[in-house]
């Protein structure tokens, strides 16, 4: 009888050391975020940009807006950022683990006019209020302040056009509807987005008479394209299906700015569209896990 | 009469079975659309449609689920609808400023008919009854949402012009049917539907008013 009870006595110790074993174990917070292109136009007022991150502890000081005291973007020089808000997004699941999608917004400190900044490989620092220090690696980051100069070039049209990229999808062109408001020809100098490391495909295509369609794969524009010198003539309205050249292995861009420099006769212009969110993908779904970054947490530096 | 009065419930049943549509937010999109032929949504499939999947079943089980599938991962172009719209009927052309913000969503939604429910009780969608075990894809368990982004736009609207900021995207369709057996008896059957969001793009597109 006693074997018995001894037996039962040590199993029942050993379920309760299992149950209690995952409790006891120290917790350690994952943070990932996906760097990407980041490239944001000011005209009249700074531009403000955001951070996205997934926390597996959504009680953490991370996820708390009120715990972080100072932010600032690292490159060469150091630019300071005010923090606007930190807003909560939903859940996603990774590799079993519950994490939750939070936003950082932020202004510049920096903003001036003119102003220009292009880092290609971007960290945000955000010191905590428990004085550790975390460090969210971004991609490219690119900062500029432009002026507007309209004249008659009028968009009638812009849309994305997607490509692969991994197994997921980024934003790899975009068709672009021109009018030309004057009855002179009107040369386009120069089509950017802000990033040094996005440039627009030369010579551009024309898709004249094509009708606008939803949802672009890029893939489909290979046996449309028709070599084009980028004028409009007086009057005239142009659709330009438009690729881009990445100059990073990293082209994940979702939302981004758009400046035409464009002249007529001797009078040279710029249109300028400030942000536009060509693409609303989810980051952070599995076909893009290859391109998930920690988020790195130190500890306050002991004196 | 009483024979009458059961005949009447049963085909009442039988009616409302057919029709009864769990909704997933992408039925409510303006457009779908299919790139190949004979490819459709459960709400368009027809009493042929569900006959020859039922067909595909096999024999009753003792206890749980036989399904068929339909179309599996069939990639789908959709608009989902008009943002906003800015309609300028003055001489002047005008600067508008303006922010959308997108709400929250999943991207993985669900549909069902027939008898087929939907467990709606937590924050994931899912099919009642331990259909979605049953069924041999790998999705998801838990709901992932698209970055949801306030964006502030400039852009000047010249005179007599509509200007209209359109979402579309891409996503993925899989359905079929099933039918749920306990002790051989069927206790539930319709159809199932499973849409996978990608991706979303944004348009401006301009268009002139008459005068």
């Amino acid at each position: 009888m006693r074997p018995a009870v001894i037996g039962l006595s040590v199993f029942l110790v050993l379920i309760a050391w299992a149950s209690l074993v995952p409790r006891l174990a120290p917790h350690s917070t994952m943070i990932r975020t996906v760097p990407r292109i980041h490239s944001y136009l000011a005209t009249d007022e700074p531009a403000l940009f955001s951070v996205d991150f997934l926390i597996s502890d959504p009680d953490g000081l991370p996820a708390m807006e009120d715990a972080y005291e100072t932010l600032w973007i690292e490159g060469d020089e150091t630019f300071a950022l005010d923090l606007v808000s930190l807003d909560a997004r939903g859940t996603t699941v990774i590799d079993k683990v519950t994490m939750h999608q939070f936003v950082l917004r932020m202004a510049p400190r920096f903003h001036t006019v003119p102003f220009a900044v292009q880092i290609d490989e971007a960290a945000l620092h955000a010191r905590l209020v428990d004085g550790r220090e975390m460090v969210f690696p971004m991609g490219a980051f690119s900062y500029r302040t432009h002026t507007s100069h309209e004249g008659p070039l009028r968009l009638e049209h812009l849309h994305n056009l997607y490509g692969s990229f991994g197994e997921g999808v980024t934003s790899q062109g975009m068709l672009l509807g021109l009018h030309n408001e004057s009855g002179e020809t009107l040369h386009i100098d120069s089509v950017s987005l802000g990033s040094e490391r996005v440039s627009v495909h030369t010579p551009l295509i024309t898709r004249n008479a094509t009708p606008f369609e939803q949802g672009m794969d890029i893939s489909k524009l290979v046996d449309e394209r028709n070599v084009h010198t980028p004028l409009l003539e007086g009057n005239e309205t142009m659709q330009f299906a438009i690729r881009f050249d990445f100059t990073t292995d990293l082209n994940l861009l979702y939302r981004y700015p758009l400046m035409i420099e464009y002249s007529v006769g001797e009078a040279s212009y710029a249109f300028v569209l400030e942000d536009f969110m060509f693409i609303n993908a989810n980051p952070y779904a599995m076909e893009n896990a290859p391109l998930f970054k920690e988020v790195t947490i130190h500890a306050p530096a002991s004196d | 009469m009483k024979k009458l009065i059961l005949c009447l419930f049963v085909l009442t049943a039988l009616l409302f079975d057919a029709s009864t549509l769990g909704a997933g937010e992408y039925l409510t999109y303006e457009e779908i659309t299919f790139h190949g032929r004979n490819q459709k949504l459960l709400r368009d499939f027809n009493e042929f449609d569900y006959n020859r999947l039922y067909s595909q079943l096999g024999r009753r089980r003792f206890f749980g689920w036989r399904t068929a599938t339909n179309m599996s991962n069939v990639p789908v172009s959709f608009k989902k609808e008009t943002l906003y719209v800015i309609v300028n009927e003055g001489e002047t052309p005008i600067r508008q400023n303006f922010t959308f913000r997108q709400s929250e969503q999943t991207s993985r939604q669900i549909s069902s008919s027939g008898s087929i429910g939907l467990d709606l009780s937590g924050d994931i969608r899912a099919f009642e009854a331990g259909l979605e075990s049953s069924l041999n894809f790998s999705f998801e368990t838990k709901r992932s949402t698209m970055i949801e982004e306030a964006v502030d736009i400039h852009i000047q609207v010249d005179p007599w012009t509509r200007l209209e900021v359109e979402i579309y995207g891409e996503g993925m369709i899989t359905n079929g049917v099933g039918r749920r057996y306990k002790f051989f008896r069927n206790t539930k059957s319709g159809g199932w539907e499973i849409f996978t969001l990608q991706s979303e793009h944004y348009s401006i597109v301009k268009s002139e008013i008459e005068r």
